[in-house]
């Protein structure tokens, strides 16, 4: 790995006060970056880009910088000290003219805020990246509502678009949640990448909730080895707010492997008793929303206990199951999906159930609606009525003219 | 004052614009990557990791630095 390889070449460097080496993580959520890094020993300064306000195209970048802060290398050969102290840490550089300044201020974010009839992109995102750094989660709306303003004055601003996606991604995994944030987020990531397919960080970001076929590589697939690793030390992991799962842990594929096993429709004659409180709140994203002809969409449903009803799920009866129908040329890797239940007997946690569809390599362009049903057991409150219902709902993804 | 501010922020818009529209323009001395030789880092603040609080990168200046950026995946 690029980063790692560097910290143990230069780690000499490093305790002799030669060369400091510090970190700019491109991630949505960068405490897995801590994890990393402590699972590494690597120990030096990281600063957080979830928003790419870096502007940069790719990851790994590694920039040789003067202690002027003049950039006088870039991607030097990985791990090559060597070559590093002959053509960079023995060399005097010269400081710019003019020389740089003592950097940003805090602003003030209030002070700050263009009129609202400004029709400058600029300013907007100006305002938004300074909401983006100083304002936090409190003023992460303000954020949003500044990229918007950006990407409505310039719908082609890819970098406006990617920066909203990762807003409401971010609102997605806070508290503050709304319904449709994680599906406004794939949306303006994919419109960035349409815009700009050049953008490595705009793709990276889709393919790492997205389908196999589409994937690089495993995104997280190291998170279980590092925390293995860092407990057999006798060291507590660095914890995660949003654990990876599903499509983060997912190994990319060469082939898509449609279900062919003979599966059974629980609930072929619809029987059960729907779902009318709802007790479950239902949500489908489709990673990415648009595809071409023969290409995979993954589906992220996602289910909630309505908490105005004080809904629980109950696990001392069946696991939550989700029954897809694909319509005739389309493929689904397992009609029906399951999740295990957790031991305790009422539960309130969000459960995920992720699943892969095929378009036929011979479609017209146009959304098509996958039909799907799921069934769970659902408890009114943890001494209420318990019962087994069934929740019908759409998985909805387009695909581009063939 | 706020003049001031807002002219600190909106360069650094402006920078990023410039950074992104140069992609082209700068890969031969930059490999596609954004930045050039010879170019003074920008002077972005971002958030630390283990903090929270925004940091400037000029903070980091006065040492020879690499600097990585990259993602754990």
């Amino acid at each position: 790995m690029h980063v790692p390889v560097w910290h143990d070449a230069t780690k000499d460097l490093q305790a002799a006060g030669k060369l400091q080496m510090v970190g700019v993580i491109q991630e949505q959520h960068p405490d897995r970056a801590r994890l990393f890094m402590q699972w590494k020993n690597m120990e030096w300064p990281i600063l957080v880009d979830s928003y790419n306000l870096l502007g940069v195209p790719v990851v790994p970048i590694t920039l040789a910088i003067d202690e002027h802060g003049v950039i006088r290398q870039i991607n030097p050969p990985r791990g090559d000290v060597e070559l590093l102290e002959r053509t960079f840490l023995s060399q005097d550089f010269d400081p710019p003219d003019p020389p740089g300044s003592v950097g940003p201020e805090t602003p003030n974010l209030d002070a700050l805020r263009p009129a609202s009839g400004s029709e400058n992109v600029d300013v907007w995102m100006a305002y938004a990246y300074a909401l983006a750094v100083w304002g936090g989660g409190e003023r992460r709306d303000e954020a949003m509502g500044a990229y918007t303003t950006a990407v409505r004055l310039n719908a082609d601003d890819a970098m406006a678009r990617f920066r909203l996606g990762v807003a409401y991604r971010m609102r997605y995994d806070s508290d503050a949640r709304q319904e449709g944030d994680f599906n406004r987020a794939v949306q303006h990531w994919s419109d960035a990448l349409e815009i700009n397919p050049n953008q490595y960080i705009f793709r990276r970001r889709i393919q790492q909730y997205g389908p196999r076929l589409d994937k690089p590589y495993s995104f997280y697939d190291w998170v279980n080895t590092a925390r293995a690793e860092l407990e057999a030390e006798g060291e507590t992991p660095s914890p995660l707010a949003i654990e990876p799962r599903g499509a983060e842990f997912a190994q990319p594929t060469r082939d898509f492997s449609a279900s062919t096993a003979p599966e059974e429709d629980p609930d072929p004659r619809g029987r059960v008793l729907r779902d009318e409180g709802p007790f479950i709140g239902i949500e489908v994203v489709a990673v990415p929303p648009v595809i071409d002809p023969g290409a995979t969409a993954r589906f992220h449903v996602v289910f909630r206990p309505v908490e105005e009803n004080l809904s629980h799920w109950n696990n001392e009866a069946e696991e939550l199951g989700l029954w897809i129908d694909p319509p005739r040329g389309w493929e689904v890797e397992r009609h029906y999906l399951t999740l295990p239940l957790p031991p305790q007997a009422t539960s309130q946690e969000t459960r995920i159930l992720e699943v892969e569809v095929r378009a036929p390599e011979r479609r017209g362009s146009g959304v098509t609606t996958i039909p799907a049903y799921a069934l769970y057991y659902v408890c009114e409150d943890v001494d209420g009525l318990c019962m087994y219902r069934r929740q019908d709902l759409e998985l909805q993804v387009s695909v581009r003219g063939g | 004052m706020v003049h001031h501010r807002i002219s600190a922020v909106l360069s650094l818009a402006l920078f990023f614009s410039v950074t992104c529209v140069g992609v082209v323009s700068a890969q031969s001395r930059g490999g596609g990557t954004g930045f050039q030789i010879g170019q003074q880092f920008p002077e972005v603040a971002l958030p630390s990791l283990e903090s929270g609080q925004p940091a400037s990168l000029v903070g980091f200046r006065g040492k020879k630095t690499l600097l990585h950026v990259f993602a754990s995946w």
